[in-house]
């Protein structure tokens, strides 16, 4: 066991790429992940320089209907460590001496994850959406039964407002900037693969 | 993508060549890479989708497994074989039109 290196960081899930680079670039200075907190604490340990390369991975187990476990199983038989998982993320190691992960430069793999980390922006978003919006109904609810009592009904309004502001301020400063730019990098990489298939 | 007018893929083509013996998952990785001499890499990722994608066309079969062994191997069926073939036809006339017009 090497020393341990915790380090704060953040990544939205359109910036995958970076994420990754990142990973790869700590691996080669020795250090090499093995776990993250809460989302923003990567923690490192020290080792050998280079003795690993960091992949993120994002399976969708509907397309193939199967489940998670057999798919970690089948990394697992493919010489592939399953580092940690961020909700349905994956940070995925192995060896450098075998091999890398992929091609280099495959378009078509980063077009595949870029499109599954889309998807999972557009689920996440309506699910949110869906939150807000049972959040304001049952306020809105709470408000027209409990007119008799106005300081409640005041305090209600109030958080209807909040969450409503809330709501549209995180959909215009986060979610669409994010989901554009997921869109953008699609765009890009089908260019891409176009010309250099 | 599996009408005869329509090219495979080249890690597609690749893993159907290398389950003319059965394999599993790591031996398909291995193989295909030995059969390209190192040129073609596929993923992980990609080779658990294309063999549930390849198994759904019914182009390979999973083997029954081994009381003992926790790996599953696949092979190539008939309808995997004929894919190949029309795919190998498909390539050569390629070839062929490549080289006459080139007059090599």
């Amino acid at each position: 066991m090497g020393t341990v290196k915790k380090v704060w960081n953040f990544f939205t899930i359109a910036q995958w790429e970076e994420e990754e680079k990142w990973l790869n670039e700590m691996a080669r200075n020795g250090y090499n992940l093995v776990g993250i907190k809460g989302f923003v604490r990567y923690v490192f340990e020290q080792g050998t320089p280079g003795e690993y390369i960091y992949k993120l991975d994002l399976p969708d187990n509907l397309e193939h209907g199967l489940d998670g476990k057999a798919y970690c199983d089948f990394l697992t038989e493919c010489g592939i460590e399953v580092v940690c998982s961020q909700k349905q993320w994956l940070f995925l190691r192995k060896k450098a001496a075998d091999g890398p992960f992929d091609e280099a430069g495959d378009m078509f793999a980063k077009l595949k994850m870029t499109n599954k980390a889309y998807s999972y922006a557009i689920r996440t978003l309506s699910m949110l959406l869906r939150i807000f919006t049972l959040l304001i109904c049952v306020n809105l609810l709470a408000m027209a039964l409990l007119t008799s009592k106005p300081q409640v009904v005041e305090l209600l309004s109030g958080v209807v407002l909040g969450v409503g502001v809330g709501a549209i301020v995180t959909l215009t400063l986060v979610w669409v900037p994010l989901i554009n730019r997921l869109r953008k990098r699609i765009n890009e990489l089908i260019d891409e693969i176009a010309v250099n298939r | 993508m599996n009408t005869s007018n329509n090219a495979l893929t080249e890690a597609v083509y690749y893993i159907l060549l290398a389950l003319i013996t059965p394999l599993h998952g790591y031996g398909i990785m291995q193989r295909t890479a030995e059969l390209s001499g190192g040129r073609l890499v596929i993923s992980a990722g990609t080779l658990y989708g294309a063999l549930s994608t390849l198994m759904e066309k019914g182009w390979i079969e999973q083997l029954e497994v081994v009381a003992d062994s926790r790996r599953k191997e696949y092979q190539i069926t008939s309808a995997g074989r004929v894919v190949l073939e029309q795919e190998l036809a498909r390539l050569e006339e390629l070839v062929n039109n490549g080289k006459r017009i080139l007059k090599l």
